[in-house]
């Protein structure tokens, strides 16, 4: 079965009814990994925001199912922990939470939710400890508030940690690589990598080529105003890196559109 | 009830009080002066009667429920009833209940109920003002007189009251020198009356003296069933040079209770004090705080939260009082509204013209659950030299929507996700508190405090 598939989603901002994603068609299937690139304003955090459930946005048309269910139809909370998980592009600060403390909460709604045993504490810190060495996370972090005080690439890493933990089926990336400067790049890259096991999905939401020379994608999707413009392999980021955006943005949109549903699905 | 009919019962309901001090009075032989202290006390509360919200300083406060209700004082002796009420209540105290190892008085319905000094060293006096009366009154007779003489007459409804039904409360006397590594421990605890009696009221007059270089923390707590009382309470602490006092004040009656208290720190040269206030229960509550930096190089961080609900009016009420130069002042206040809980913020610091290098901040911030829950927030400074760094800011809001949704990303409900983030607003103020026993104990009270049950945070 697909792990997420994507059908003619118009989404629009619910403030002032402004249309940002204009049928997006998306496939991805265990184990993928699928870039999506896009200049600014296209709709590629918009489309990250709408699938992990943010308030603030309509679904006009279309449909995303996950596992064959409803994705659209579940609260947030509920996307998590049937497996969806959102990396922030700004992870929020929650000072007075220790990084900890949220963890372990937020794990066993997770694992309660899936039918599984809740952790103890000792279980719990087992687990935290294995997953901090994957992005290199001093225990000194975990112990402060959530991301209060990080840097941008303690941020970024805090993120992929909680991913690590969560164990998602499918995980979305949005900007890990955005602030980060190529030491921390690397760090967050890796600890994605390792998440890489041939059954969870990733889609690997980036401005830039440069993230993807350190995670390897499977297939590249451009997005241009909301839609799917363009989708390849991994070449497609490297030709993007060179000619521009704006060699995509000059092309007929209809015919790629027809090429991306193809290759993706 | 019309307006006068209103009058008439404010009215009543003060010459009612003056006739029960005056009974209380008679019925202890004292010396002349604390004849006089008490009979001053009373023709001083009569002259003025209950604040009303045209004074300034009640301005958010209306007293007129407190003013219309009649209370008794308790009889002199416990009853049995009383006695496992308070014991009950007293289990339920956690690691600050029957094992602690804390020095501790307690008081049901203001009355001794035990004393148990720990290993408290020779020379502190730590007894309750009953004893300390009975026995030897001169040990008090000058601090007493001279706070009495100091009140501003014009405003101090309560401490008229204080003085007038002055009988018990605790007397600590910290010699020079003197550290107490354990804290020490008041507990008031006020039983709902029998069907036949009238509520309860209590006047508490606690008096504190730390001689210089001395040191030590009190904590105290107010504990109550169900059923309406009302507490005054009064404390005034003087603090030699250098001397250090750490007081934590814990209000969690219940739901039917006026709480009107009020603690009013000298500092000399050097001398340093926090005051942690929580507040979580009562249906009218007043919590002032007035400390005067008298000394030079003098210090004071006042911390509070205040928790209320439907049916629940909690005012905070702070003076700082600058006096002297290089003192120093740290304020945080939190208010947490929820239902049609109502709260009251009023800080005030004062900077006088001699005090110079003062360095003062405060910061009030209130986070509002509920539609119909209100905050009144009014910080103010006063500033009589250019000399100084001072700050002062306050906020009101609401739960941070992004973190709402951060948390819910992470798969807590949005109801575990707004009590987490109360939670963590609140916990500021406790991480603030030294002993790691009362730290537990006020989670323990912020979690049932909250809307939402909130798994205890065993993992810091």
């Amino acid at each position: 079965m697909n792990l997420l598939e994507i059908s003619n989603l118009h989404a629009s901002i619910e403030e002032d009814g402004t249309e940002i994603l204009k049928g997006i068609d998306l496939t991805i299937c265990p184990g993928e990994v699928h870039a999506l690139m896009g200049p600014n304003g296209s709709g590629k955090s918009t489309l990250a925001h709408v699938l992990s459930g943010r308030p603030g946005y309509v679904v006009t048309q279309g449909r995303a199912l996950f596992q064959g269910k409803d994705l659209l139809a579940m609260p947030a909370e509920i996307r998590a922990r049937e497996g969806v998980f959102l990396a922030f592009q700004y992870p929020v600060e929650i000072p007075g939470v220790s990084n900890t403390y949220f963890l372990r909460t937020a794990v066993n709604t997770v694992r309660k939710h899936r039918g599984q045993l809740e952790l103890d504490a000792i279980d719990f810190l087992a687990l935290l400890d294995e997953k901090a060495k994957l992005v290199e996370m001093e225990e000194a972090l975990l112990n402060r508030s959530v991301n209060e005080g990080f840097s941008g690439g303690e941020k970024k890493r805090n993120e992929v940690l909680q991913m690590a933990v969560l164990d998602p089926k499918l995980a979305i990336l949005d900007e890990t690589d955005s602030g980060l400067d190529i030491d921390a790049l690397r760090v967050a890259a890796s600890g994605v990598n390792a998440l890489r096991d041939g059954a969870r999905g990733m889609l690997v939401i980036t401005h830039y080529q440069r993230l993807l020379d350190y995670i390897i994608p499977d297939f590249v999707h451009v997005l241009s105003d909301g839609r799917i413009v363009k989708s390849g392999d991994k070449n497609l980021a490297k030709e993007l890196e060179a000619k521009g955006y704006s060699w995509i943005e000059k092309e007929p949109p209809a015919t790629v559109s027809a090429a991306a549903g193809a290759i993706a699905s | 009830m019309t307006s006068v009919a209103r009058a008439t019962a404010i009215y009543e309901g003060v010459a009612a009080l003056a006739e029960s001090a005056m009974e209380l009075a008679t019925r202890r032989p004292s010396p002349p002066w604390l004849q006089r202290l008490r009979t001053a006390g009373v023709s001083a509360f009569e002259k003025l009667g209950f604040p009303s919200t045209h004074d300034e300083d009640w301005r958010f406060t209306n007293l007129a429920p407190l003013a219309r209700a009649a209370f008794a004082l308790s009889p002199d002796a416990v009853s049995l009833a009383e006695r496992t009420a308070a014991l009950e209540l007293e289990a339920r105290l956690g690691p600050l209940g029957l094992s602690s190892p804390m020095p501790r008085i307690v008081f049901v319905n203001g009355r001794l109920l035990r004393r148990s000094p720990g290993n408290l060293t020779s020379g502190i006096l730590f007894e309750c003002m009953k004893a300390v009366l009975a026995t030897s009154p001169e040990r008090v007779e000058r601090a007493l007189v001279a706070r009495a003489a100091e009140r501003d007459l014009s405003k101090q409804f309560f401490g008229s009251l204080g003085d007038a039904f002055l009988d018990e409360g605790v007397v600590l006397q910290v010699p020079p020198g003197a550290h107490l590594a354990e804290p020490l421990f008041i507990l008031n605890v006020s039983t709902p009356p029998g069907s036949t009696e009238p509520p309860r009221m209590v006047h508490t007059r606690n008096l504190f003296t730390f001689e210089e270089n001395s040191s030590a923390t009190v904590i105290e707590i107010f504990l109550g069933a169900n059923g309406p009382s009302f507490a005054n309470v009064q404390t005034d602490v003087t603090l030699g040079r250098n001397a250090r006092l750490n007081h934590v004040k814990i209000q969690l009656e219940g739901p039917e209770t006026f709480h009107v208290g009020r603690l009013s720190v000298a500092h000399a040269a050097g001398a340093r004090s926090a005051s942690h206030v929580f507040s979580f229960g009562g249906k009218l509550v007043r919590n002032e705080i007035v400390t005067t930096l008298s000394g030079e190089g003098a210090g004071t961080e006042l911390y509070g939260l205040f928790c209320a609900n439907s049916g629940q009016h909690v005012d905070c009420h702070t003076f700082i009082d600058h006096a002297m130069p290089r003192a120093d002042s740290v304020e945080l206040y939190k208010g947490v509204l929820d239902g049609a809980g109502r709260g009251v913020f009023d800080g005030k610091i004062l900077v006088r013209a001699g005090a110079v290098r003062t360095d003062a901040r405060q910061t009030n911030r209130n986070l509002i659950l509920s539609n119909s829950a209100l905050v009144d927030s009014k910080p103010q400074l006063e500033i009589h030299n250019n000399d100084v760094r001072c700050s002062h800011g306050s906020t009101t809001g609401r739960l941070d929507a992004d973190a709402v949704f951060y948390l819910r990303s992470r798969g807590l409900s949005p109801e575990a996700a707004r009590a987490l983030l109360t939670y963590a607003f609140g916990s500021e103020l406790i991480e603030k508190v030294a002993s790691a026993d009362v730290r537990a104990f006020l989670e323990n009270h912020l979690r049932a405090w909250l809307p939402a049950n909130l798994a205890a945070p065993e993992i810091r």
